[in-house]
């Protein structure tokens, strides 16, 4: 573990001087001179290892040092060559110099220098030149020779197409795809490592090599795979490992739809239809070309994992492979279906047979996935029925597994890259939103950046209104998940559990129906609840959970996404209803520190956007926006959004916004604001509230002053006070502004808004602005384009 | 109070991010995840002792983040971890990999280390000794390539090790 001698290691590694390091690099070329192995050559070398390591800089060593390392990689003692490899590759090569290796050398390459070779390749031609040698030693290596030496060429080559797929040729590839074949379907069926039958006191003429096993003991009947076991294993049965492990990747980036396309029309007419016929059954697959004989072994291969995968293996490690064989089984078969549609008709019976053997069991939710994705792709080719499978998918594992961390991913991200797919094939997964929201709300930090991905095509017209709710309740659910852990794991007279109150809550049959409504799998049963209050009070000592706080910190941002999808939509109705909600719910959330004002300012902002976008929304529930702003506690317990409302109420109260909105209207809105003002401005703040912020006061004014100028019966009203506004404060400080320069700036607006209305017209215009003055037209404008265009001419005809 | 995290990145070091900046954004980001995991869950960290390297791994927090496309690495990335006390271990996957089988060589990995570099106690081998980490990957994470191994070809590429750590 980190301890203090380590750290001082570190420290004297990233600390070492100049003069001190060179002096090491002659002592290490010295010792490496000598021909045997010894414990300071190796301790030198690691030493070293961790200097390169930790510093930030990567370090050029001398060329005399460099070449003493390059020799190592050769060296007969694995100890070097793996510290040889560790040390170069941490080093910057010397410029202009490749890495030369001849062909006898790339013969003998073993795979520490190899690992060299490769991070040192610098371009496209130094890993084709790589790529060709290993090609050309799989095919004609010499018989004798360590085993070793052949098992890395597939990882490198693995490697070297993922970096850069076209350093293999088509030959090369055509070569690979027959060496795969032969591996994955014609390896060696007896154990190797000379197991034999017969026993102790057999002779050696009736030693019969053993054939190989199943997981569960058993002798194997047919051709072997991973899932086999033996008590030594050939060559050729190591390569089947190593095939098989990268034979996805392989197909993945070798064989596409396109690519098959693309050779169909190069082959005559005659080849042609006999291959499309060929494929579908798999006794003349000799006659293939090597890429589809590839696929329709892969096929086999997997057909027969699958079926292997319903043996009980004796090792728990070897169930647990059963099970990534699975998934990787249903990927492939998923992969070449892709390729060959003729294929999914052979594909299928086995698909069904494996979901419905292992539907019922949650611990193999995530090889679901995989067969769901299989489904989704090839569905439609089958009459099949998929509709069981979206629920399992959607309505049961986040329910039940939403804690699993590793399927909370796999199921976002089966989300996010089949979104188009999902939604035209399974319209019906926006209903089952508040089940993926089980994921955000028990874990944010790891998944809300799938919810940014996610969350815009869940809003839908019919799901809008819930979904607002249910995001800002997310730190309910979040509390309400815990509780629901909790609960199966507590017996129910625990002394020692936390939340004690809230478990009891959660138990309590009165407050069921409550828990069951956060819990919900599907949308459609109710935007919200009653009794939230309620529910908010029963989960208050939530507010300091861990969890619950990490989930308070993603609803905002998750909220931002929202509203900017909301407003896409373009659904006036929908918005009118939306602004209903913020108002309501501003005083309706669960008490965590910030967590209001937070959602205060969200709210604010796109009440403010909602209105510019569509003003007409003022007018259209100016009766519950009145209401809110004729509230006087709310300046006090809601200060941003009440100060929102206001601006909005004065911004956009009026004819030019929307011809409905008569004077009767403007008059009584005035009425409602004035009367705010007059008591915030009036006596002391009630007990348990500071004072008013100086903005709220300077909205409310402006607000008054922009309806007077509407209704012009008003200005005298909204000029008395003003002016009273102004006596007041000469007396100096008053009970309502705690700081004097607060004051000021509000006399001073006071006065500017009160010389404003002296003069209608000039009000008029300036608080109420015609639409074509606040877009800004810039040269389509014709007083402003004139001096544009005379700047532009005049630098045009000036010489320079 | 969480000690110093040592994080032992098992990267595969010829894929995506070459410079050793990256490699501090994604230290930094999976130490994150793991302390956030942590504090969420709650549990109560036992000092595991020497000899128990099994059943520290067994009873680590592992989790899964997503890393978007240049952030540090080239390409879209997944990156698994495994919290054994002090000490995180992370393993790094493109998207088409397969997890389960990442998830299983992690901790199988995992625990070899442990037991190999007797990380578990108060001594500096993980240092001084990290060659045995080379030959460990070699075998059994050979170039990155994820191995679908059965417990009997996973026994033979153990004693491989052994033998080297005898010498």
């Amino acid at each position: 573990m980190y301890s203090h001698g380590s750290e001082s290691l570190i420290n004297q590694a990233r600390e070492i001087q100049e003069p001190e390091l060179q002096k090491f690099y002659s002592r290490l070329v010295k010792l490496l001179q000598v021909k045997e192995l010894s414990h300071e050559t190796l301790d030198s070398l690691q030493r070293l290892q961790l200097i390169l390591f930790a510093n930030k800089f990567t370090k050029i060593l001398p060329a005399e040092l460099q070449q003493k390392l390059l020799s190592l990689l050769s060296s007969p003692a694995e100890q070097l060559q793996v510290l040889g490899s560790a040390v170069l590759r941490e080093t910057l090569p010397p410029s202009g110099q490749e890495l030369n290796f001849s062909e006898e050398n790339l013969s003998q390459l073993n795979t520490h220098a190899a690992a060299l070779l490769l991070s040192q390749a610098r371009s496209r031609a130094d890993l084709s030149n790589l790529c060709a040698q290993l090609i050309r030693s799989l095919e004609s290596r010499p018989s004798e020779g360590p085993t070793q030496s052949l098992m890395f060429t597939l990882p490198v080559l693995n490697t070297v197409f993922t970096l850069s797929p076209e350093c293999l040729t088509e030959d090369h590839v055509t070569l690979l795809s027959k060496k795969l074949v032969d591996w994955l379907r014609y390896a060696s069926i007896v154990q190797g490592g000379g197991a034999s039958s017969g026993g102790f006191f057999a002779g050696p003429r009736s030693r019969q090599p053993l054939p190989i096993a199943e997981l569960d003991g058993s002798v194997s009947g047919d051709f072997f795979t991973v899932l086999c076991v033996g008590q030594g294993f050939t060559e050729d049965q190591w390569m089947n490992v190593y095939a098989f492990s990268m034979l996805r990747h392989w197909l993945l980036t070798h064989h596409s739809v396109s690519n098959t396309a693309v050779d169909a029309d190069d082959r005559s007419e005659v080849e042609g239809s006999v291959v499309s016929m060929v494929s579908v059954t798999s006794s003349s697959s000799r006659l293939l070309p090597p890429k589809e004989r590839l696929r329709e072994k892969a096929f086999q291969y997997c057909q027969r994992l699958i079926e292997q995968c319903d043996r009980r293996a004796q090792k728990k490690a070897d169930s647990e492979l059963q099970k990534a064989c699975l998934v990787e089984a249903v990927c492939i078969l998923d992969c070449v279906c892709a390729e060959d549609a003729s294929m999914v008709y052979r594909a299928f019976p086995c698909m069904k047979a494996l979901f419905g053997r292992l539907s019922s069991d949650l611990s193999f939710a995530r090889v679901l996935l995989p067969i769901a994705q299989f489904y989704l792709n090839h569905g439609e080719m089958d009459t099949v029925d998929c509709e069981r499978v979206w629920k399992l998918v959607f309505g049961q594992f986040p329910a039940e597994l939403f804690n699993d961390a590793f399927l909370a991913y796999e199921l976002l991200r089966f989300l996010r890259l089949n979104l188009e797919n999902i939604q035209s094939r399974a319209p019906e997964f926006v209903q089952f939103f508040p089940n993926f929201l089980k994921f955000l709300a028990w874990d944010s930090p790891a998944v809300v950046e799938d919810f940014v991905d996610l969350l815009p095509s869940l809003v839908t017209t019919g799901t809008a209104v819930e979904l607002l709710h249910t995001l800002l309740d997310l730190p309910c659910l979040a509390a309400t998940l815990v509780l629901q852990l909790r609960s199966t794991c507590l017996p129910i007279a625990d002394p020692n559990s936390r939340g004690l109150l809230s478990l009891e809550a959660f138990r309590n049959p009165a407050f069921r129906g409550l828990f069951l409504f956060l819990l919900r799998a599907q949308a459609g049963s109710g935007d919200t609840i009653d009794r939230l209050s309620t529910l908010h009070e029963l989960l208050a000592e939530a507010a300091d959970w861990p969890r619950v706080v990490r989930c308070a910190q993603t609803v905002p941002v998750l909220l931002h996404v929202y509203f900017n999808t909301v407003v896409k939509m373009d659904d006036r109705k929908l918005l009118a209803h939306l602004v209903l909600v913020m108002l309501e719910r501003s005083s309706l959330l669960l008490r965590i520190p910030s967590y209001s004002k937070e959602i205060h300012r969200v709210f604010s902002c796109h009440l403010r956007r909602l209105c510019k976008l569509h003003p007409s929304l003022v007018v259209d529930q100016s009766h519950e926006l009145l209401e809110f702003a004729g509230a006087t506690a709310n300046v006090y317990n809601k200060e941003e959004v009440y100060t929102h409302v206001v601006w909005v109420l004065g911004e956009y109260l009026s004819v030019s916004s929307d011809s409905r909105c008569s004077v009767k209207l403007i008059t009584s809105c005035f009425e409602a604001l004035e009367a705010v003002l007059f008591e915030i401005t009036s006596s002391t703040p009630p007990p348990g509230t500071i004072c008013p912020a100086p903005r709220v006061i300077t909205t409310l004014m402006s607000a008054l002053a922009k309806l007077a100028s509407r209704s012009h019966d008003l200005i005298p009203r909204a000029s008395l006070f003003l002016s009273k506004l102004r006596t007041v404060s000469r007396n100096g400080s008053v009970a309502w502004c705690a700081d004097e320069e607060d004051l000021v700036a509000i006399v001073t607006r006071g006065e500017e808004l009160w010389s404003l209305l002296k003069a209608p017209g000039v009000a008029q215009s300036v608080l109420t602005p015609p639409a074509y003055v606040t877009t800004p037209r810039w040269h389509r404008d014709t007083s402003v384009a004139m001096p544009l265009q005379l700047r532009a001419l005049t630098s045009l005809t000036h010489s320079q | 109070m969480l000690k110093r995290t040592v994080t032992i990145n098992l990267y595969r070091s010829c894929r995506g991010v070459t410079n050793k900046i990256g490699h501090l954004v994604l230290l930094r980001q999976v130490w994150s995840a793991v302390s956030l995991s942590r504090e969420a869950s709650g549990r109560l960290l036992v000092d595991p002792a020497p000899g128990q390297e099994a059943a520290a791994v067994q009873d680590a927090d592992s989790g899964v983040m997503r890393l978007r496309a240049g952030d540090p690495f080239t390409g879209e990335t997944v990156v698994l971890w495994l919290g054994v006390h002090s000490l995180a271990f992370t393993l790094v996957c493109e998207p088409h990999e397969n997890l389960l089988l990442a998830e299983g060589t992690l901790r199988n990995l995992s625990q070899h280390c442990l037991e190999s570099l007797h990380m578990l106690g108060p001594g500096s081998e993980v240092l001084l000794k990290s060659s045995r980490i080379d030959v460990l990957l070699s075998r059994l994470l050979p170039h990155g390539q994820l191995l679908f191994l059965n417990h009997r070809f996973t026994q033979s590429l153990e004693k491989d090790v052994a033998s080297f750590l005898l010498k």
